[in-house]
């Protein structure tokens, strides 16, 4: 279901070279991420044999992170200096191992999805990009059926409804944020007059200042 | 007993810092734990660590010291942003919710996060913290006491006299004048990260010839009495937090360098030029150091100077100090930025309890490895793991045979530099492995030079005179003597100096250096931290088995365990 | 999450300095403050280059 907002906007996405790199761009951030995450897990599980699929797990995300980057820079080089926001939020361990099994798991498989259906909709597009598509889904598959071993089912409709709390603030942000800055906009509307007043006042101090 | 946990966070480099009975017993940063660069988040993780290393509960602590007042802080962006109105109009919203929603309710959240009493939660200010965590670890009973960096609540320099307990403020110059925001705006212009780049600058200026210094004085303006004030026109930091500098620089010195546009300095005239402006920055910075250096003998009249903040941390104006001769000695907090400041913050909270804390004589105040740990790990990973009971000679024999050997070895280390904790080694020849280690393993740019750790009691042999105290964490550099030049040809950088760390015969990676000496004549190793491009410098067996396994180098020993492919 | 002591700290900071500068700081801040309780805070806030803020 949610696949079809996704789809809706096909139109927008492979543009130009830059919207492709924009979106190339956002997957290395989100892989980049996922790897925060994992090797968080891989550091604190206490099964040994989970430790190194985590592990594994999060050299690959790190693996796709890195292509999915170079990749956006080849189409669009001005992106180097975009800045890189980091979106670790300690799932392991604020959500405890299983549950945060159960969001890994659902998040790797609408991953795959939405990576499934951006390829096939390069068909005829960029052939490079394309191929790039197909290499990383070969670990996504494997990262989604690991996962899928070892989640409970409990786990798994957790981390739905939690995953569905979440889309719900994400989509209120926005307007939150935009609702502070005007106000604040008109707050500082009417503070510029003591602005004026205060550089006329007080010069900002240079040279050495006693304590 | 008494328990106090220093802790920086929330502008750059978080860290945590325990004192028992005046003694460090463990420092670390938050992004050795988080695996996120430069992390500034509260260092829960860090503290949690700390606490564990030294078998302490949250509940035992007397008193937890955040290092920088967060209302003064509040205070000076509000006042900087109305200043500039309407130019800050752009960023002062966000900056104030920053500040509001989170960042001057940090004392707050500590104690709710550590679990400890809002009550045992207290503040230092910014410089202080950085100025005790310089006098007070250093091995000095009197000194001037220099801090600068890009800016605390609204100092941005400041000079102290610390003698025995006592650390007295003297003189200070505030913000927007700073010389750590000079060289972060250079740093960014220059098509580097802010916070990242700014040691890069430093390593690329030995590629060019300060011919635009003129230039740069128009930026900053030196003050016979030491002083200086940066050209506010040239910069921005109030109003663009991106880059924080102005179109008047761009006019000046030329359009920004383009970020991650790849250096090739042979062949490009630009990258050239970018290399002058580099050195024409390392310049200036150096002069206005000698001159902050010299109102502080005249001011204090003292033979030592310490040094700290973020600035503290270019090794090439702090071996211009030292052979400046206005000083006898001098040391440098090896975490001089604000990863350090948590130390200093915790000490001063001990000195007020009647505990002077020691010389700092490591900086490996971290959690330790387990061979134990490393085996199993490695073997589910399915690598070829091996028992090695005395690895300091088993890691020297793979070295001298020419092998890039990733060392993970006891506490990890505090502070940007490794030094033998956590360290990629090899040879310090031929230039060959200069090239293999930058381009295919750490993947920097191909200007960045390696530094080479030798035994202390050898160090005469290769290098000349250089300030001791400094070169034990790394942070100075020496002149390579012209005779070593070829054997150490991987570790000399360009200008013919090498950022050297001086190592103890006694410690585990001096038995290391001392066996590479038998084997090969010389006892010189080139280090270089073990991380991947980007990331902090590993911390768990885990981290090192991350790189292990992306990173084309030899062999891998943790502990007492050599790992291969 | 915020405690009192933080705010009287808050208050005692600013009730230390030139009263002039005062009074529009004090206005800012708290109508600042009015507006983020009613925004909800803001949960994301994005990071800052300087670490100036």
């Amino acid at each position: 279901m949610w696949l079809l907002g996704v789809r809706l906007t096909r139109w927008a996405r492979w543009r130009t070279p830059r919207s492709t790199a924009r979106l190339l761009l956002k997957l290395a951030h989100a892989e980049r991420s996922s790897f925060y995450d994992l090797i968080e897990a891989a550091n604190g599980s206490a099964d040994l044999e989970r430790r190194a699929q985590y592990l594994r797990h999060a050299t690959d995300e790190q693996r796709h992170a890195a292509i999915f980057r170079l990749r956006a820079l080849e189409l669009d080089p001005s992106l180097a200096s975009a800045p890189f926001h980091v979106d670790f939020e300690h799932l392991f361990s604020s959500l405890g191992e299983p549950r945060f099994l159960g969001v890994v798991h659902l998040g790797e498989r609408r991953g795959r999805a939405q990576l499934t259906l951006y390829r096939d909709e390069l068909v005829d597009r960029d052939v490079k990009t394309r191929a790039l598509f197909d290499a990383i889904l070969k670990d996504e598959a494997h990262h989604e059926s690991y996962t899928e071993a070892l989640v409970t089912p409990a786990a798994r409709r957790w981390a739905w409804w939690w995953e569905a709390g979440r889309s719900w603030r994400r989509l209120g942000a926005r307007p939150t944020r935009a609702l502070f800055t005007l106000s604040m906009w008109v707050v500082f509307g009417l503070m510029a007059p003591f602005s004026w007043v205060s550089r006329r006042l007080r010069r900002l101090p240079t040279g050495w200042q006693k304590p | 007993m008494s328990a106090v946990l220093g802790i920086s966070a929330q502008s750059h480099d978080a860290a945590a810092a325990l004192f028992v009975d005046g003694v460090l017993v463990a420092a670390m940063q938050e992004e050795r734990c988080s695996r996120i660069k430069n992390d500034a988040s509260l260092p829960i993780r860090a503290a949690a660590a700390c606490l564990a290393w030294a078998k302490l509960e949250a509940g035992a602590l007397d008193e937890v010291v955040f290092y920088e007042n967060p209302y003064g802080k509040l205070e000076r962006v509000l006042r900087a942003g109305l200043r500039e109105l309407p130019a800050s109009l752009r960023q002062l919203p966000r900056a104030l919710a920053g500040q509001l929603a989170s960042k001057v309710w940090v004392l707050d959240a500590l104690a709710a996060r550590l679990g400890v009493d809002r009550a045992k939660v207290t503040y230092r200010e910014h410089h202080a913290s950085h100025a005790a965590s310089a006098f007070f670890l250093s091995p000095f009973e009197r000194a001037a006491v220099l801090t600068v960096d890009a800016v605390g609540e609204e100092v941005t320099t400041a000079l102290w006299l610390g003698e025995g307990s006592t650390l007295e403020c003297l003189e200070s110059i505030h913000f927007p004048h700073s010389l750590g925001l000079l060289y972060s705006a250079l740093t960014a212009w220059l098509g580097f990260e802010v916070n990242e780049g700014e040691y890069k600058v430093m390593g690329l200026a030995a590629f060019g010839r300060p011919v635009f210094e003129a230039e740069v004085r128009k930026l900053i303006s030196l003050e016979s009495d030491g002083s200086f004030t940066l050209a506010l026109e040239y910069f921005d930091s109030h109003t663009n937090t991106e880059v924080g500098f102005s179109k008047k620089l761009e006019a000046l010195l030329g359009p920004r360098r383009p970020v991650e546009r790849p250096w090739n300095l042979a062949e490009s005239a630009d990258d050239r030029r970018s290399a002058d402006v580099a050195a024409s920055l390392q310049l200036v910075l150096e002069q206005a150091m000698l001159g902050l250096a010299r109102r502080a003998k005249a001011k204090t009249g003292a033979d030592a100077l310490c040094l700290a903040g973020g600035v503290a941390l270019n090794a090439v104006a702090n071996a211009a100090l030292a052979s400046s001769g206005l000083f006898s000695e001098l040391f440098v907090q090896p975490a001089a930025g604000d990863a350090g400041a948590a130390i200093g913050a915790a000490a001063l909270a001990s000195v007020e309890r009647g505990y002077r804390p020691r010389p700092m004589s490591t900086a490996a105040l971290g959690p330790a490895v387990s061979g134990a740990v490393a085996r199993s790990l490695a073997q589910a990973l399915g690598l070829k793991v091996e028992s090695v009971p005395d690895p300091t000679s088993s890691a020297a024999e793979r070295i001298a045979k020419g092998d890039i050997v990733g060392w993970v070895n006891g506490r990890l280390e505090l502070g940007p530099r490794a030094l033998g904790q956590r360290s990629l080694l090899a040879l310090p020849h031929p230039v060959e492995v200069k090239e293999r280690i930058n381009r295919v393993i750490k993947r920097r740019e191909p200007f960045r030079p390696f530094a080479p750790s030798v035994l202390e009691s050898q160090a005469s042999r290769f290098f000349e005179p250089h300030a001791a105290h400094l070169a034990r964490f790394m942070t100075t550099v020496a002149k390579v003597k012209d005779r070593a030049r070829g054997s150490l040809e991987a570790v000399t950088h360009i200008d013919g100096t090498a950022r050297l760390q001086t190592v103890l015969e006694s410690s585990n990676f001096g038995h290391l250096i001392n066996r590479v000496g038998d084997l090969t004549g010389l006892p010189v190793v080139l280090n270089t931290s073990l991380n991947g491009k980007g990331e902090p410098i590993v911390n768990t067996e885990a981290d090192a088995l991350a790189f292990f396994t992306t990173h084309p180098c030899d062999v891998m020993f943790i502990d007492d365990v050599m790992i291969t492919r | 999450m915020i405690s009192t002591t933080s705010l009287r700290q808050l208050l005692k900071h600013f009730a230390s300095r030139n009263r002039l500068v005062l009074i529009p700081l004090v206005l800012v801040l708290l109508l600042a403050a009015v507006l983020l309780l009613l925004t909800e805070g803001l949960a994301y806030v994005a990071p800052f280059v300087y670490a100036l803020f």
